[in-house]
């Protein structure tokens, strides 16, 4: 800043400019120190700064030649173009700052040692030089100049290629993250061209000087972006290696997307996934990681980011869509979380695909339950009436033939008939209460228990709750109890069974224990595996607990959310 | 005696139509659904209702329901519910809708007309029947501490009449005592059983007597409503 003042001071009285264009000229130079400084401070790894620092030293160099002093005459006019040196090696460094090839560096060399050369040599066949100046108007010039300025811009050319070839190579995400920098590099080089060619060509003076503040003001902005640029990448890369590591603890869908949530500052983005076609939703749609799914990414003003791998839609980020303006940041984030990405898209796929098949199972034993209840009504309402109907006739018939013959006249055959029809009665109506128990869906399930213990071998001490729950839970949790019935009938040596629900809103829970001699092996009854299925159907949980000599304890627990 | 039959299965309709007028009742209408019903006997008071559990429109419990709908309506028509299943929380379900003049018989029951058309006649006389399937499943199903051990043989016999709704007269024709005995053994089993005592012979405490009983003999943890 000193530096800056006192050239600026020392020079104003002999500028060879007006002060609207001296001015910033004078600046370019302060900015550039400051920026580099910053940016030093800021990320000291990369090196860019220290360019900065020493292109915005340079900048007041050429202010020398306004010194009566021989010597610093001298040292201005050949070191004049030292500071364009600088930059342009600076920007052949971006972004990291350091020189990647011997191309770069072999460009960077001469950029350093053709300006020298040439105003040397200026130096000496000009003898005495006039100040160096850009777009001095009056200047007689050897034709060294010219060669300068041709060398320049065959550099300047050059180092343009390096950069196009570099921003060509890069990654679309690098080229966002560095945007600004690549923006302004290019805009830098324009204007450099332009000043350039006006001198070259003799342009009018008021061009020459528009081109000149032209690249003052560019020469303001540029360390500005440039260091603006490098340090937010650097903070995005502070969030992208916290996202990274939180990446590494899980692949759960609702993880990855939490982390990214966090990464991007987001707490409300959502993470959908293409949905893989199955046989309930044959159409395309999408997944959230949570589980829900649409037929159509939620619009209503956020924004959406679509994930591309190979050419496939990988995810979608909904997100607030201020987003939007940080790009880099975004796909930053999206190329850090890439593999994880689509390991969460596996798993929530996966996940979709396992409750396609719950729900086909539960589908299943819906309608499972729905044919057995036809089937028992059909019973009901047809065989059980008709059969009933033949009973009456055949003990008519028997009367009728018992009034005719006298009390010796019974028919042996039709007494049978009768008999057998009642067995059969019983029968039908066993199965009929076995396939589909009328006093479950008509009284709920408090009823039905009290039922099944009043037609046990063994006390029943059922505690349920006089209340409904959905039919299919209620169904589920009668055949459980059944089947645990049936099971401590048959082998556990009980003397009682307790069976009791708890009077829970969201779900039914259910336990059944004995007191007998235990050691039932769930994996064993076809019975209990066949309720597994059936309460895992209903996403529901059966636990078996039967230690040896301690009892049988069976616990079914079933969701009812309808 | 004037019965209106409400069966949704035709052929057994009328063949109980067959039974009751072969035995000199009156049906004055035949019906298969609840609705149907319904308009039968608003048009047509009869003495007794005999009613199907199961009815369309859901063929779930509309006969219940049309129990306690007519008892609302019109009290004074008897009704005896007809069901395939022996089911103890109907009986219980239809003896509080109506605590006298009703009646819940097994369907086959209707095979042995003495018996069906004995249960309408008591119905009709304003007493309470209750099928021995369901009676003797109460008695005997399993319990941990039994509390009918205590009782003497023909207490349980007498038990399980009191059970099926009968008085202690017809008790005491059906097991050949005499009324006085038959009227200790009541107190003795009230006094075992800790059952509210029948201090009145009277009609309604008959058919209190037999709810009572129903609900003593289905509770089986202490914890549980007897009512329930």
């Amino acid at each position: 800043m000193l530096l800056a003042s006192a050239a600026t001071l020392a020079t104003w009285r002999r500028a060879p400019y007006p002060p609207w264009l001296w001015l910033p000229v004078q600046t370019a130079g302060v900015t550039f120190v400051w920026s580099g400084v910053v940016l030093r401070l800021r990320r000291p790894a990369n090196a860019t700064g220290r360019w900065m620092i020493l292109v915005g030293f340079t900048w007041y160099i050429g202010d020398l030649q306004l010194s009566d002093n021989a010597a610093l005459f001298a040292l201005g006019f050949c070191c004049f173009y030292l500071s364009y040196a600088a930059l342009s090696h600076l920007v052949l460094a971006l972004p990291s700052g350091r020189l990647r090839n011997r191309y770069e560096r072999g460009v960077a060399a001469l950029l350093y040692t053709m300006p020298l050369v040439t105003q040397g040599v200026r130096y000496v066949v000009e003898y005495p030089p006039q100040p160096q100046q850009w777009g001095d108007p009056q200047g007689r010039y050897s034709v060294w100049a010219s060669i300068g300025s041709v060398f320049g811009l065959a550099l300047t050319a050059l180092t343009a290629a390096l950069v196009v070839r570099r921003w060509a190579t890069a990654g679309r995400p690098v080229r966002r993250a560095y945007a600004p920098v690549w923006t302004t590099m290019f805009a830098l080089g324009g204007v450099v061209v332009a000043a350039t060619f006006a001198a070259l060509l003799d342009a009018p003076l008021g061009l020459q000087k528009m081109t000149l503040l032209a690249y003052a003001l560019c020469m303001i902005v540029t360390p500005v972006a440039l260091a603006g640029g490098l340090v937010r990448v650097r903070m995005a890369r502070v969030r992208v290696a916290d996202l990274v590591v939180r990446l590494e603890e899980s692949a759960e869908p609702e993880a990855v997307r939490a982390a990214i949530a966090e990464a991007l500052g987001d707490p409300a983005l959502e993470l959908w996934f293409p949905r893989p076609p199955t046989e309930g939703h044959p159409g395309a749609g999408y997944l959230r990681t949570d589980g829900a799914a649409s037929d159509v990414l939620p619009g209503d003003g956020r924004g959406v980011t679509p994930v591309v791998r190979r050419g496939q839609p990988l995810a979608f980020l909904v997100h607030d869509p201020a987003l939007r303006e940080q790009r880099p940041l975004v796909d930053t984030v999206l190329a850090a979380a890439g593999l994880a990405l689509d390991n969460a898209r596996l798993l929530a796929a996966q996940r979709a695909q396992l409750e396609e098949i719950r729900a086909s199972r539960a589908r299943i034993a819906l309608a499972g339950d729905a044919e057995r209840q036809r089937i028992q009504r059909d019973l009901h309402d047809g065989i059980q009436h008709k059969l009933l109907v033949i009973s009456i006739l055949v003990d008519r018939a028997r009367a009728a033939g018992a009034a005719e013959a006298g009390d010796d006249g019974q028919r042996p055959d039709l007494a049978s008939a009768a008999l057998y029809l009642t067995e059969v009665l019983h029968e039908l109506r066993a199965l009929a209460e076995g396939i589909s128990p009328p006093i479950l869906v008509e009284e709920g399930l408090a009823a039905a228990v009290e039922a099944l213990a009043e037609r046990g071998p063994l006390p029943v001490l059922a505690c349920i709750p006089h209340r409904r729950w959905p039919d299919h839970v209620e169904r589920t949790a009668y055949f459980v109890i059944t089947e645990a019935l049936a099971n401590t009938y048959k082998h556990a040596e009980a003397t009682q069974v307790r069976i009791r629900a708890d009077d829970e809103p969201d779900r039914l829970v259910v336990e059944i224990a004995d007191d007998g001699i235990g050691g039932a092996d769930p994996a064993r009854g076809t019975g209990l595996r066949g309720l597994e299925d059936r309460v895992g159907a209903l996403d529901g949980r059966l636990h078996v607990n039967s230690p040896p000599r301690a009892g049988t304890r069976l616990v079914v627990e079933l969701p009812c959310a309808s | 005696m004037r019965i209106v039959i409400a069966e949704d299965s035709g052929l057994l309709r009328q063949m109980l139509a067959e039974i009751l007028t072969a035995r000199g009742f009156t049906v004055t209408a035949q019906v298969a659904t609840l609705p149907e019903l319904l308009r039968a006997v608003a048009a047509d008071p009869p003495d007794v209702a005999v009613l199907d559990i199961r009815m369309p429109p859901t063929h779930r419990d509309e006969g219940l329901e049309g129990a306690e709908r007519i008892r609302a309506s019109h009290p004074s028509v008897g009704l005896l519910v007809l069901s395939h299943y022996a089911e103890t929380s109907y009986a219980m379900r239809l003896l509080q809708a109506a605590d006298q003049a009703v009646g819940y018989l097994v369907k086959d029951r209707v095979r042995d007309a003495d018996r069906l058309v004995d249960a309408i006649k008591r119905v009709a006389s304003g007493e309470v029947v209750v099928d021995p399937e369901v009676v003797q499943r109460v008695l005997t199903r399993p319990r941990t501490t039994d509390p009918l051990a205590a009782l003497l043989p023909v207490e349980r016999q007498i038990l399980a009449l009191m059970a099926e709704g009968h008085s202690n007269a017809a008790i005491a024709t059906e097991l050949s005592y005499s009324l006085k005995t038959i009227e200790k053994r009541v107190t003795s089993i009230s006094q075992k059983l800790g059952l509210p005592h029948p201090e009145s012979h009277e009609r309604a405490h008959v058919n209190l007597r037999v709810l009572a009983v129903l609900a003593y003999l289905r509770s089986t943890l202490p914890t549980t409503d007897p009512t329930g």
